[in-house]
C-alpha cells in the first residue's frame, strides 16, 4: 500500500518528466513502425524476387541486422558515422533533431529486418493455387501480388505484425543510450533525483503497458474488420 | 533427412548444455581468481607501502557480527571509473576504491565480494541491504546524506572541464558556456555542479562517461564536467578532447569522496572511518591511488 502511495506521489510530482518521455517514445515508435513497415515490405519483395543480387542483398541485410543488438546499431549510427564524416543534420526549431533522426533510423533499420521476415512468411503462406488461378485468369504478376496475394497475406500476418509494433514501443527504451529523452531516459532521471528506483520503474511499466495495450487493441480491431470482409 | 535433423538438434542441445556448464564453471573460477588476485594484490600493496597492520578487533556491533557470520563483505560499485574502480586485463576489480574495499574486508577478517552495478543502483542496493558498503567515488552531498550515511572523506579531487581539442581557449568562462550543452553522467555530483555553477548552460546527461567523451569529440555538446583523475584518463584515451582553461571556484566544487553505508549501521561506519583514517594518514591510500593511475594508463590503447 505504501508502495502504491509512493508511485502516485512520484507520478504527480514528476508528471512533466513522464509525459515528455511518453511524447518522445510515441514519436519514435510511430516513425519507426511507419518506416520499418515500408522498409520491411521492400526487403520482403526483394527476398522473394527472381533477381539474384537483390535477393542476396536482402538476405545479408536481414541476417546481419537481426543478428546484432539494437543498442550497438544505435551507437554506431550516432557516434560511429560522424567519425567517417556522415552526420545527421540538426533541424532548426526542433531540439535534438539529430539524435531523434539517428534513433528513428536505427530502429527502422532494425524493425525492417523483422517486418521483412513477417511479410515474407505471410506471402509464402498464401496457397500457390491462388497465384496460378489469378495468372490463368489473365492477371499480370504485379496485379496478382497486389490484388490477390497481398490482401490475403496481410490478414494472416496482422497478429505477428502487431507483435512487432508492441516490441518497437518497448525496444525504443534502448535509444536512451544516445540521449533521446524517451520514457526510459526520463524514468532514469527521476530515479537519479529521488533514488526511488522500484517505484519509478513501476510507474514507467504501467505507462508502457497502457501504450502497448492500446496498440494491440488497435491491431485486434483491424483483424476483426478484415475477418468481416471475407465472410 | 529426419534422422539428420534429429542428430543435429541433439548436437545443438548438448552443445548449449555444455556451454552452460562451461559458463558457470568459468565464472566460479574467475571469481576465485579475482578474490585470489585481490588478496595477493592487497598483500603486495601492503608490502610496497610498508603499512603496519592495524588491530580492529575492538570494533563490534550488530552489523559487524552479521558480516563476520556471513564471511564476506559485499561492496557495491560501478567498475567503469578509472582510476577509482575499473577492471584489469583479467577482469579483476582494481583501482584505489577497490584497494580500500579490500582493506575494510581485511579489517573485518572476511572475504571481499564486489558487486558491479549501475551507479544509480548502488544507493538503492545499500538501502535494501543487498550491499554492505558502497565505494564508487561517491561525492558527499546533502541530498544523498538524507538517504544514506557517509563515512569520512578519503579523497579530494578537482573538477575538470573537458572540451573538443582546439576549443581549450574558447570555453574559459561561464559566459562562454552560456546557451551551450554541458554534459555529465546522470545522477552524479557533476551534473548537480553544472546546474548550480553553470545555470546559463543546458545540462546534458547520459549513463556513461566514455559515451559523453564521444559526444564532446563529435561536437554534439560543448563540454563535460568530470573528476580530475577521471578526466585525465578520458583525455589520455581520446585524442579528440582536451582540458579547457577553466576552473571552478573553491566554494563551487569542493568535493570530497566517501564510502556509503546504510543508515543505522553505525558500528560498521565507525570501523570504515577507522580504516580510512589509518590508510590516509600513513600514505598507503595515496600509494594505492598512484598505482591505480599507473595501471589505468598502462591499459590504455
Amino acid at each position: 500500500m505504501e508502495f502504491l502511495e509512493k508511485m502516485v506521489t512520484l507520478f504527480t510530482k514528476y508528471n512533466s518528466f513522464f509525459s515528455q518521455g511518453v511524447a518522445n517514445t510515441i514519436i519514435l515508435a510511430l516513425f519507426t513502425v511507419l518506416l520499418g513497415t515500408i522498409l520491411g515490405t521492400l526487403l520482403a519483395i526483394m527476398k522473394l524476387g527472381k533477381f539474384a543480387p537483390t535477393r542476396w542483398l536482402a538476405n545479408v541485410y536481414i541476417e546481419f541486422i537481426r543478428g546484432t543488438p539494437l543498442m550497438i546499431q544505435v551507437m554506431f549510427l550516432f557516434y560511429g558515422l560522424p567519425m567517417v564524416g556522415i552526420t545527421f543534420p540538426s533541424l532548426p526549431f526542433i531540439s535534438n533533431s539529430d539524435r531523434f533522426m539517428a534513433g528513428i533510423c536505427a530502429m527502422s533499420i532494425n524493425s525492417g529486418a523483422y517486418v521483412a521476415e513477417i511479410i515474407r512468411s505471410g506471402i509464402q503462406a498464401v496457397d500457390k493455387g491462388q497465384t496460378e488461378a489469378a495468372r490463368s485468369l489473365g492477371f499480370k504478376s504485379g496485379q496478382t501480388m497486389r490484388m490477390v496475394v497481398l490482401p490475403q497475406a496481410i490478414k494472416n500476418i496482422l497478429p505477428a505484425l502487431g507483435n512487432e509494433f508492441v516490441t518497437v514501443i518497448k525496444e525504443s527504451s534502448i535509444v536512451s543510450v544516445i540521449g533521446i529523452a524517451d520514457l526510459m531516459y526520463q524514468t532514469n532521471s527521476v530515479i537519479s533525483t529521488t533514488y526511488k528506483s522500484l517505484a519509478s520503474l513501476a510507474v514507467a511499466a504501467i505507462i508502457y503497458f497502457i501504450m502497448t495495450f492500446f496498440t494491440s487493441r488497435l491491431i485486434a480491431f483491424a483483424e476483426r474488420k478484415m475477418a468481416n470482409g471475407t465472410r | 533427412m529426419k534422422k539428420f535433423l534429429a542428430i543435429a538438434m541433439a548436437a545443438v542441445l548438448s552443445l548449449s548444455l555444455a556451454a552452460c556448464g562451461g559458463a558457470s564453471s568459468s565464472t566460479a573460477s574467475s571469481a576465485a581468481a579475482s578474490s585470489e588476485a585481490a588478496s595477493t594484490g592487497a598483500s603486495s600493496q601492503a608490502a610496497s607501502a610498508s603499512t603496519t597492520t592495524y588491530d580492529y578487533s575492538s570494533y563490534t556491533g550488530e552489523t559487524i557480527e552479521a558480516i563476520k557470520a556471513k564471511g564476506k563483505l559485499v561492496v557495491g560499485t560501478e567498475a567503469q571509473y578509472a582510476p577509482f574502480e575499473f577492471k584489469d586485463m583479467d577482469a579483476n576489480f582494481v583501482g584505489c576504491d577497490m584497494w580500500l574495499a579490500q582493506q575494510i574486508a581485511d579489517a573485518l577478517g572476511v572475504e571481499l565480494e564486489v558487486m558491479d552495478m549501475a551507479f544509480d543502483g548502488i544507493i538503492p542496493a545499500i538501502k535494501s541491504g543487498q550491499v554492505d558498503v558502497g565505494i564508487a567515488a561517491f561525492t558527499v552531498t546533502e541530498e544523498r546524506a538524507q538517504e544514506i550515511d557517509f563515512s569520512d572523506v578519503y579523497q579530494k579531487d578537482e573538477q575538470m572541464l573537458i572540451v573538443k581539442k582546439g576549443n581549450e581557449d574558447v570555453y574559459t568562462t561561464k559566459e562562454s558556456l552560456a546557451g551551450q550543452q554541458v554534459g555529465a553522467q546522470r545522477g552524479t555530483v557533476q551534473s548537480q555542479l553544472i546546474q548550480s555553477a553553470l545555470p546559463e548552460s543546458t545540462l546534458f546527461e547520459l549513463d556513461k562517461w566514455p559515451t559523453l567523451a564521444m559526444e564532446v569529440a563529435n561536437g554534439n555538446i560543448a563540454a563535460i564536467v568530470v573528476d580530475g583523475a577521471v578526466g585525465n584518463d578520458l583525455i589520455n584515451s581520446n585524442d579528440a578532447i582536451a582540458q579547457a582553461n577553466f576552473t571552478f571556484s573553491e566554494e563551487e566544487a569542493n568535493f570530497g569522496k566517501a564510502a556509503v553505508i546504510a543508515k543505522g549501521k553505525d558500528d560498521l561506519k565507525e570501523l570504515v572511518n577507522a580504516v580510512i583514517a589509518n590508510v590516509t594518514s600513513d600514505g598507503s591510500f595515496d600509494a594505492a591511488y598512484d598505482e591505480a593511475v599507473a595501471l589505468s594508463e598502462s591499459m590504455g590503447v
